[in-house]
This record gives C-alpha cells, structure tokens and sequence, in this order.
C-alpha cells in the first residue's frame, strides 16, 4: 500500500472514516486562538471537578490562571 | 443518533483533525472537525468550515440547512476520537446562549443511546465559577465534558 493511500478504517452510527495520510499536523488549521483562550478561562474558573474527572483538572499558578 | 449524518469522514492517522463536506442549497462546504490540546488529556473540540489558512472559530453560521446532520457528524467523530483515546476527556462549548442552548438540546434528545458508552457532564455557572456535575436534560450548561465509558 502506499504511503498516501486512504483506507476505511472504522464505522461509528453509519459514518464511515477513512484515515487519509495526507492530514498532517504540520498542514491543519488551528482552533482560533480567542476560542481557545474563552474555553481555558471558562475551565480555569471550575472549581469543583467530580472524582472521575480530578485526574484531568488542571491546576494553575497566579502567573498562568489568566492564560 | 437516529439522524442522518454525512456518510463519509476523513480522518487524520492521529484522529486530532476530521474532514467532511456539507452539502446544500449553498452548495458543497468544506468542514474540518478539530481536536487540539488544552491541558494533559483535556482536549478542546471545535467545528466549522474550512478555509485553507484561517483559524476555525466557532461563531460560524451553517449555511447549508444541514445543522442536525452536521452536529450527528460531530457526535460521530467525538466517538471514533475516544474510541483510540479512552483516557481523554473533551470539552467544548458554546459562542453563544443560543449556541449552548442548541449543544444542550441536541444531547438532550440524544442522551439514552449517548450515555450506554460515553459518560456527559456539564459546568454549572454561579456568579464567576463554576461546577461540573452529570448531564442532566434540564441543566443550564455552558460548557460540556464528554469521556468514554
């Protein structure tokens, strides 16, 4: 097969995915940077995580909790 | 998800980027689904079309009367992303309280068949924090977490 070949590589409710090696990462749009700033205020100012999620909790410092 | 959703989804080999194309009156739209790290395991999701060169925000319109096959299409990828990744945890949320108030509903009506594999959770707002708490149908969320089971 080559390199840049797509292949099926799963089915999930009726959506076929296909994996295509030409979605590199050096190529892929980025999340705006004023979403992505909204959404680690919005998670910094979370502060109760249940016990399932205490593993993902960041923790911040007075230097980054505006980040 | 018993709604119709776009058949056929390109995938990065990392599972970090989908593409898809919505189809309308408007024509043929290119939209990429984006996974991108925010903290350790926690991974901010974002949706919209795509314009080679621009960053995807999420105040986008959806132009193509395709706005359930689109969020079913999301759904999907949010399963397939997990399904490699079942120690990550997701989140997202809405530019708006209408768009929040569409993510809230779109769970909502999904939540049985949604719930048998992903574990949902929402973030409570009290004045300038807030909580996460289980996904409830009547909770007034503005962000939403979502784990594999």
């Amino acid at each position: 097969m080559k390199n840049d070949e797509k292949k099926m590589i799963s089915e999930v409710w009726g959506v076929k995915f296909i994996m295509d090696p030409s979605l590199t990462e050096d190529k892929r749009p980025k999340i705006c940077p004023e979403k992505m700033a909204r959404d680690k205020d919005n998670i910094s100012r979370i502060t109760y995580w249940p016990p399932e999620l205490e593993k993902f909790r960041p923790y911040f410092n007075d230097s980054d909790s505006n980040e | 998800m018993n709604y119709e959703k776009y058949e056929f989804v390109l995938e990065s080999p990392d599972l970090r980027e989908f593409r898809f194309y919505s189809v309308g009156p408007n024509g043929r739209i290119p939209m990429v689904i984006l996974f991108q790290q925010m903290y350790g395991d926690l991974y901010n999701l974002a949706f919209g079309e795509y314009d080679q060169g621009e960053s995807i925000n999420d105040h986008g319109q959806i132009r193509n009367l395709d706005r359930n096959k689109i969020l079913a299409t999301v759904a999907s990828a949010i399963f397939e992303f997990l399904n490699r990744y079942p120690d990550r945890l997701i989140c997202f949320s809405g530019s708006s309280d209408s768009r929040c108030r569409l993510y809230r509903m779109a769970i909502s009506i999904n939540l049985i068949q949604l719930s048998k594999e992903l574990q949902i959770f929402g973030c409570v707002r009290t004045n300038d924090q807030s909580i996460i708490e289980p996904f409830v149908k009547s909770g007034m969320y503005h962000e939403f977490l979502i784990r594999k089971k």
